[in-house]
């Protein structure tokens, strides 16, 4: 199939930037997005001109490296897919698509589609751990935890930081985010030792990065890769409720 | 105050405010209904004043978080995609910001004419007054389209199972409020 992409460019973080009209000539509908954009560059570096710098890693939908925003969604028309795992049999011939960079004040752009998700890291970095040893395998499994329990902290761990709820958010809220990793620890008694600090820390901390505030629109859980629920968010409310009338850790 | 400084414990604020003004807006119109004119209301004492407190300050306390946090959501989006799929946010939500400042402009209004007496004219006499409420109570119906439902996420009192069940309830509250005012609007009218 033959595509239109019009694809943004931006050299640098200060530079400005602007979408460009590319041609995708012979994509065949098995390649996925990204093989589709390998295509594109080697005509791009065949003709002498600077390929498209988009960021990518694992292509296998687990590591959240290769976000873009495809025809206005994160990762794309597909449901719960990378964009690495997105196939060109989702488009026909002739379609125009148009490729973004996730936008927010917190992810500054810093080559074309490539932008700066260190913010998510340090979110992370401010409460997102347990400070308890916990030992060797063994010794973890020693503790019983219903499997319920189990089941909603794996169901949160599976958050892979791509930041595409940031992206879809109308206020460019990292809550999703914050909220699967306050919820798959609390989840855990390891993780309870901590909850009231982390939960007030992490949210903090999110403000400070320049995220903006959750007005409950929903659409990080209709855009994530990996079907994070906003029950996560009502769960990270709980979370700060229960801090705040029990006033732990310094607050 | 954690309440007053967090992102989250401001989000409660103002939902918990909001849902004051949800519970007086459900009284003004069984007020409307069953005795329009008062009869035996009291017109001063502790619990009128303090009803009218806990107003003063829920308007207040909302409106300001709102404006506040919407001035940071705007910042932490600075540039606009040059195309974006909404797939779940609704126009309502959108327009929380503007519908909430009509709303805030009618209270002031509705509250110089009907309280005050400053402002002169009444919905059953004048065909325009008739017509602002209505606009109000429609802007007032997107406001709570949004707000009752999302009341309960922000609580917390949410679950995968809850979430649609909220959603209509949320929903249908605010179309039976819609209903009521502007039945009573009809009925003062024919």
């Amino acid at each position: 199939m033959n595509l239109t992409l019009f694809i943004w460019r931006q050299k640098g973080p200060d530079k400005k930037g602007r979408l460009e009209q590319y041609e995708a000539k012979n994509i065949s509908a098995e390649m996925s997005f990204l093989e589709m954009l390998d295509v594109v560059n080697e005509g791009l570096i065949k003709k002498g001109d600077e390929p498209v710098a988009f960021d990518h890693d694992c292509r296998e939908g687990i590591c959240g490296m290769c976000s873009q925003v495809i025809n206005g969604v994160p990762h794309g028309p597909q449901e719960k897919t990378t964009v690495c795992q997105l196939h060109m049999r989702n488009f026909k011939d002739g379609d125009s698509i148009y490729i973004e960079p996730l936008r927010a004040r917190a992810f500054p752009v810093i080559k074309d589609l490539i932008v700066d998700r260190s913010a998510l890291d340090r979110v992370i970095q401010s409460g997102g751990y347990i400070s308890v040893h916990t030992g060797g395998i063994p010794d973890a499994n020693a503790i019983l935890i219903p499997k319920e329990n189990a089941e909603t902290a794996m169901d949160a761990a599976e958050c892979i930081g791509c930041g595409a709820c940031v992206a879809a958010c109308p206020n460019g809220s990292a809550m999703l985010f914050t909220a699967a990793k306050v919820t798959h620890l609390a989840m855990l008694p390891q993780g309870k030792i901590e909850a009231a600090r982390r939960v007030c820390v992490m949210t903090d901390s999110m403000m400070n990065e320049g995220f903006g505030n959750c007005s409950n629109h929903y659409e990080c859980q209709a855009v994530c890769p990996k079907g994070i629920k906003v029950q996560f968010i009502a769960k990270l409310n709980r979370e700060f409720i229960k801090a705040a009338i029990r006033r732990r850790g310094g607050f | 105050m954690l309440f007053f400084r967090n992102t989250v414990g401001r989000k409660i604020v103002i939902a918990v405010t909001g849902q004051l003004m949800v519970v007086f807006v459900v009284f003004h119109l069984l007020g409307n209904y069953f005795n329009p004119y008062s009869i035996n209301l009291p017109d001063s004492g502790v619990l009128l004043w303090m009803m009218r407190a806990v107003m003063l300050i829920s308007f207040f306390l909302h409106t300001f978080f709102s404006i506040q946090g919407e001035l940071e959501n705007r910042r932490a989006k600075p540039e606009a995609y040059a195309v974006k799929k909404n797939l779940r946010a609704t126009f309502a939500g959108k327009t929380m910001l503007w519908t909430g400042l009509l709303i805030a402009a009618y209270i002031i209004y509705h509250v110089l004419q009907v309280k005050f007496l400053i402002l002169e004219g009444s919905f059953q006499e004048g065909y325009v007054v008739a017509a602002v409420y209505v606009a109000a109570l429609a802007t007032l119906f997107l406001h709570l389209y949004h707000g009752i439902a999302g009341f309960f996420q922000t609580m917390g009192w949410n679950s995968e199972r809850a979430l649609p069940v909220i959603e209509k309830i949320g929903k249908g509250l605010a179309v039976v409020l819609l209903a009521g005012y502007i039945s009573i609007i009809i009925f003062n009218r024919i």
